[in-house]
């Protein structure tokens, strides 16, 4: 059986990048769980560890980190874990 | 292959208002973008489009999409166009996915926001620098940050990071800020914001994160210094046209030549709307409007082409 990839995203309500990159993969008929940061500010410091950078929206595939809204990136991370 | 008599490349203002007209022209229209975003949706507050006082860039383009679904148009979201060709009557239309034909084209690609293309400017993004100020202005509370570009959007995001930056600078090439009137009454009144004029922004510094912004004032050419932890930059945009070079005309910028009656480029039967044309004010109701000219000068077009 094959394991599900784990999708996992960092964004903002006010983050318009993270609101294409979200629609994208609701587009692709994908799940993934979301951390707001202005909801949960605490994760801020956790995201910018694992992404070694401020800026959102951070995308994680399985263990593939992807910054900002980078369809072609996101296509080949989805179809290297088997997510489409 | 699937055949249309219209094709509208471009998901802002332009192409929306291009695809509501065209549909209601019954044109048989489809709409290819590679996101709905343009840069509306990456503005904080719009106050200038009539019937919204104040409203986010974002929420608005919501609007503008609800509207335009509502009318008989074919949309492919999340594709790319990445060449046209002549045919013998029409164009194809290839993007990386598929291939479509139409009798005329509207490009309405919209423009892309520009880098400095300086020192250090690609090693501190996400590290301080950042283009999307409704993205990451939260990641500086109570923190001194710097906006470089004196336009509308520098001002604007100057003013939306009061909310969270214990200091502003803004950075302006020329001598004077070119963003509207009330903006710059706003901007004086707030006294978070420190403007500096003359600036031509050389270095970024810093070691792990961005620390120090370094630029020259131009009149008396002295180098200066600016302690920050981030810095938005906010200097304009570049028109997406890299897919049509060779086939219609461009000026020096790379937008797109247009006749600014009918918005027709270069080559007949491609039509053009909004920031990736030649029309200096890069303005949403400007893209509206071109928009509207575009799909009823391409709907004339067609019509002739039919009979």
């Amino acid at each position: 059986m094959t394991e599900k990839v784990k999708i996992k995203i960092y964004s903002s309500p006010d983050c318009s990048y993270c609101y294409v990159v979200k629609d994208y993969l609701s587009h692709q008929g994908i799940e993934l769980e979301e951390i707001d940061l202005y909801e949960q500010p605490e994760k801020r410091q956790e995201m910018e560890e694992i992404s070694k950078q401020k800026n959102i929206p951070v995308l994680i595939i399985n263990d593939e980190i992807i910054i900002g809204w980078k369809k072609e990136k996101i296509d080949e991370a989805l179809k290297k874990h088997g997510a489409i | 292959m699937e055949q249309y008599d219209l094709i509208i490349l471009g998901g802002g203002p332009a192409g929306i208002t291009a695809g509501i007209y065209a549909s209601r022209k019954k044109l048989k229209t489809l709409l290819i973008t590679k996101e709905f975003l343009g840069q509306v949706g990456l503005s904080w507050r719009i106050e200038n489009y009539p019937g919204f006082p104040k409203i986010n860039g974002r929420d608005l383009l919501k609007l503008f999409h609800n509207h335009l679904v509502q009318n008989e148009i074919t949309i492919q979201n999340y594709e790319e166009a990445i060449k046209i060709e002549k045919l013998n009557t029409g164009f194809k239309l290839k993007t990386k996915e598929k291939e479509y034909n139409s009798l005329a084209i509207i490009i309405a690609t919209g423009a892309e926001l520009k880098k400095l293309n300086i020192k250090n400017e690609d090693r501190f993004i996400g590290k301080g620098i950042s283009y999307c100020l409704t993205c990451d202005e939260k990641a500086f509370e109570n923190k001194k940050v710097a906006v470089i570009g004196g336009g509308n959007t520098g001002a604007e995001a100057a003013i939306s990071l009061l909310k969270f930056a214990s200091e502003i600078y803004l950075l302006e090439y020329l001598d004077h800020l070119t963003c509207d009137e009330v903006l710059k009454e706003e901007i004086e009144s707030q006294s978070r914001i420190q403007v500096i004029t003359n600036a031509e922004t050389l270095s970024f510094e810093g070691n792990e994160e961005l620390k120090k912004i370094v630029y020259q004032e131009r009149k008396t050419r002295k180098i200066h210094e600016i302690e920050t932890d981030g810095c938005f930059i906010q200097i304009g945009v570049m028109p997406n046209t890299e897919f049509v070079k060779g086939l219609i005309d461009l000026n020096k910028k790379g937008e797109i030549i247009s006749n600014l009656k009918t918005m027709e480029t270069s080559h007949k039967g491609i039509f053009v709307a909004g920031d990736v044309c030649d029309f200096p004010f890069k303005q949403i109701i400007v893209a509206a409007s071109q928009g509207a000219s575009a799909a009823l000068s391409a709907y004339l077009y067609i019509k002739e082409l039919n009979n």
